[in-house]
C-alpha cells in the first residue's frame, strides 16, 4: 500500500486543480448566484462522508468475520478521514443555508443524519482510544461500526417522517437543488477529486497506523528503546 | 438455554436489591431530572400537558444511563465475567440474561415514574395510563437492548460512563422521536400508529443484531 | 441579485483548513513515526 501513496498524492493535487478550475469558470446559477459554488465542495464532502462509512462497514465485517488485523487497521485509518469529510459537510452546508434559507441550521433529515454521523465518527475514535487492550479495542470499534450502519438509515427515515408528518417543511428542497448542464461538470470533477483525496488520506493514515502498531510492538519487546 | 439467561437476570435483579441499589439510584436520578425540568421551565398546566411526552422520554433516556453504567459492574468487581465466559453457555444467552436484568429494572423505574410525573406536574392522565405503559415498554425493549450492547462495548474503558452517554444518545434519536410522537399522539389525540411501527422496527432490528454482536465482541 | 462571494470564500476556506490541516498533520505524524522506526532499525543493525 505504501507504494501507492505517492501517486495518489499527485493524483489528488491534479484532480483538485482541474476541479477547482472548472468550479471557477462555471457560470453562476441564475437563482442562487455564486452561492451555488458552495455545492461543489459540500456535495462531494457529503458523498465521501457516507462512502468512507460504507468502506469502514465492509472493513469491520471482514475484521469480525475473518479476524483480519489488516481490516482492523483500515477501520482505524479511515475513521478520522470520515470525521474530516463529515465536519466539512456540516460547516459548508451551514454556510450555504444562511443566505439560502436565512438560517445556519435546519433540523431536516440530511443535516440531522450527518450530525449523528459526525458524532458517531468521533465516538468510534473515542472508543478505540479509551480501551487499553488493542485487540479488544479493535473488536469493540468494529461492532460499533455495525451498530451505526444499522442506525443511520433508521435515523434518516425517522427524521424524514417526523418532518413530513409533524410540521410542514419550511424550506422546500432542503438539501441539494437540482443541478444540471453546465453546473454538473464541475460537480462531477470535484466528486472525482474528492474520491482520490479520500483514497490518498486513507493510504496516508494506513501507513501511519501500521508504523505506530509496529513501534508499539517493538517497544513491548524492548522497553529500553522507548 | 433460556433458563440460564433467566438465572443471570434473576441473580442481577435480586443482587441489585440486596447490595447495589441501582433501582433506587435510577429512581432518584429520574426525580432529580424532573425537579431540574420544573425549575428550568416552570410549566403551567397547559404547557405541562404539551411538554409531557418529551419530558417523559428524556427522563427515561437519561435515567437508563444510570442503570446501564452498572450492568457489568458486579462481574468487573469480582472478575466473574471471565468465569461466565469460560462456561459452555453461548454468548447470546449471557447477553439475554444481562438484557432481561436491565430491562426489569428499567420497567420498575418507569412504573413509578409515570404516576410521579402526573402528580408533580399536576396533569391528569390516569385513564390513558395503560397505553402510556405500553409505549414505554415498547421503547424500553430497544433502549435496553442497544444499551446493554453498548455497555458491553465500553466495559473496561477509561471514563466509561461519559463514553456510554456519547454513544447511546445519538443512536437513540429514532427511538426518542418515535416515543415522543407516539405518546403525544395518544395524549393529544394525534396519530400514534406509524410511530409504534417505527419503534417495533427499531426493537426488532437491534434485538436481532445485539446477541450476535455481543458474541463477536466476547470471542476468544 | 445578491453577491454571495463572502459565503463561498468562507466555505472553501473552511474546507481548505480542514483537509489541508488534516493532511499536513498526518504527514508530520507519519514522518516522525518513520524516523523513530528507522532509528530503532539502525540500532538493532549495529
Amino acid at each position: 500500500m505504501g507504494r501507492l501513496r505517492g501517486p495518489a498524492g499527485w493524483a489528488t493535487l491534479g484532480a483538485l486543480g482541474v476541479g477547482l478550475f472548472l468550479v471557477l469558470t462555471a457560470p453562476a446559477d441564475f437563482q442562487q448566484g455564486n452561492s451555488v459554488r458552495i455545492m461543489y465542495v459540500h456535495v462531494p464532502s457529503a458523498k465521501m462522508a457516507l462512502l468512507v462509512y460504507l468502506f469502514i462497514t465492509i472493513a469491520a465485517i471482514v475484521h469480525l468475520w475473518r479476524k483480519s488485523a489488516r481490516a482492523d487497521l483500515l477501520v482505524e485509518a479511515a475513521v478520522p478521514v470520515g470525521t474530516a469529510f463529515a465536519a466539512v459537510t456540516l460547516a459548508t452546508g451551514s454556510i450555504w443555508g444562511k443566505p439560502m434559507w436565512g438560517a445556519w441550521w435546519a433540523w431536516d433529515a440530511r443535516l440531522t443524519s450527518m450530525l449523528v454521523l459526525l458524532i458517531l465518527y468521533v465516538g468510534l475514535a473515542a472508543l478505540r482510544s479509551a480501551l487499553e487492550d488493542p485487540v479488544k479495542a479493535g473488536r469493540a470499534t468494529s461492532v460499533l461500526v455495525l451498530i451505526g450502519a444499522v442506525d443511520l438509515p433508521i435515523i434518516h427515515f425517522s427524521v424524514t417522517w417526523w418532518r413530513t408528518l409533524h410540521q410542514p417543511a419550511s424550506f422546500k428542497g432542503s438539501g441539494t437543488p437540482a443541478i444540471e448542464g453546465a453546473l454538473l461538470t464541475p460537480l462531477l470533477a470535484m466528486s472525482l477529486a474528492f474520491v482520490v483525496l479520500g483514497i490518498y488520506l486513507v493510504l496516508l493514515r494506513a501507513g501511519l497506523v501500521a508504523d505506530r502498531r509496529r513501534l508499539e510492538a517493538l517497544e513491548m519487546e524492548e522497553p529500553t528503546h522507548g | 438455554m433460556l433458563r440460564a439467561a433467566w438465572r443471570i437476570a434473576w441473580k442481577d435483579v435480586v443482587g441489585d436489591f440486596r447490595r447495589r441499589a441501582t433501582l433506587s439510584s435510577m429512581l432518584f436520578f429520574a426525580i432529580a431530572v424532573l425537579v431540574v425540568f420544573q425549575a428550568a421551565f416552570e410549566p403551567d398546566r397547559q404547557e405541562a400537558t404539551r411538554l409531557l411526552p418529551g419530558l417523559l422520554w428524556v427522563t427515561v433516556l437519561f435515567t437508563s444511563l444510570v442503570g446501564l453504567g452498572r450492568v457489568f459492574q458486579a462481574e468487573e468487581e469480582d472478575g466473574a465475567l471471565e468465569g461466565l465466559l469460560l462456561s459452555p453457555m453461548p454468548r447470546g444467552v449471557l447477553f439475554l440474561g444481562k438484557w432481561w436484568g436491565n430491562l426489569t429494572l428499567t420497567i420498575l423505574v418507569e412504573l413509578m415514574l409515570v404516576p410521579l410525573l402526573m402528580v408533580l406536574f399536576n396533569v391528569n392522565l390516569w385513564q390513558r395510563m395503560p397505553l402510556i405503559y405500553g409505549i414505554l415498554l415498547l421503547g424500553s425493549l430497544g433502549l435496553t437492548g442497544l444499551g446493554v450492547l453498548l455497555a458491553a462495548l465500553t466495559q473496561g474503558a477509561r471514563s466509561r460512563e461519559t463514553l456510554l452517554a456519547l454513544l447511546l444518545l445519538p443512536l437513540m434519536v429514532p427511538l426518542l422521536i418515535a416515543g415522543v410522537q407516539a405518546t403525544g399522539g395518544i395524549l393529544n389525540g394525534g396519530e400514534a400508529g406509524p410511530w409504534l411501527r417505527l419503534m417495533i422496527i427499531f426493537d426488532v432490528v437491534y434485538l436481532a443484531l445485539a446477541p450476535w454482536a455481543f458474541g463477536w465482541l466476547m470471542e476468544e | 441579485m445578491a453577491d454571495y462571494s463572502a459565503y463561498v470564500l468562507g466555505a472553501y476556506g473552511i474546507a481548505l483548513a480542514v483537509y489541508g490541516g488534516a493532511t499536513l498533520w498526518w504527514r508530520i505524524q507519519a514522518g516522525s513515526l518513520r524516523r523513530r522506526l528507522e532509528r530503532i532499525d539502525d540500532h538493532s543493525a549495529q
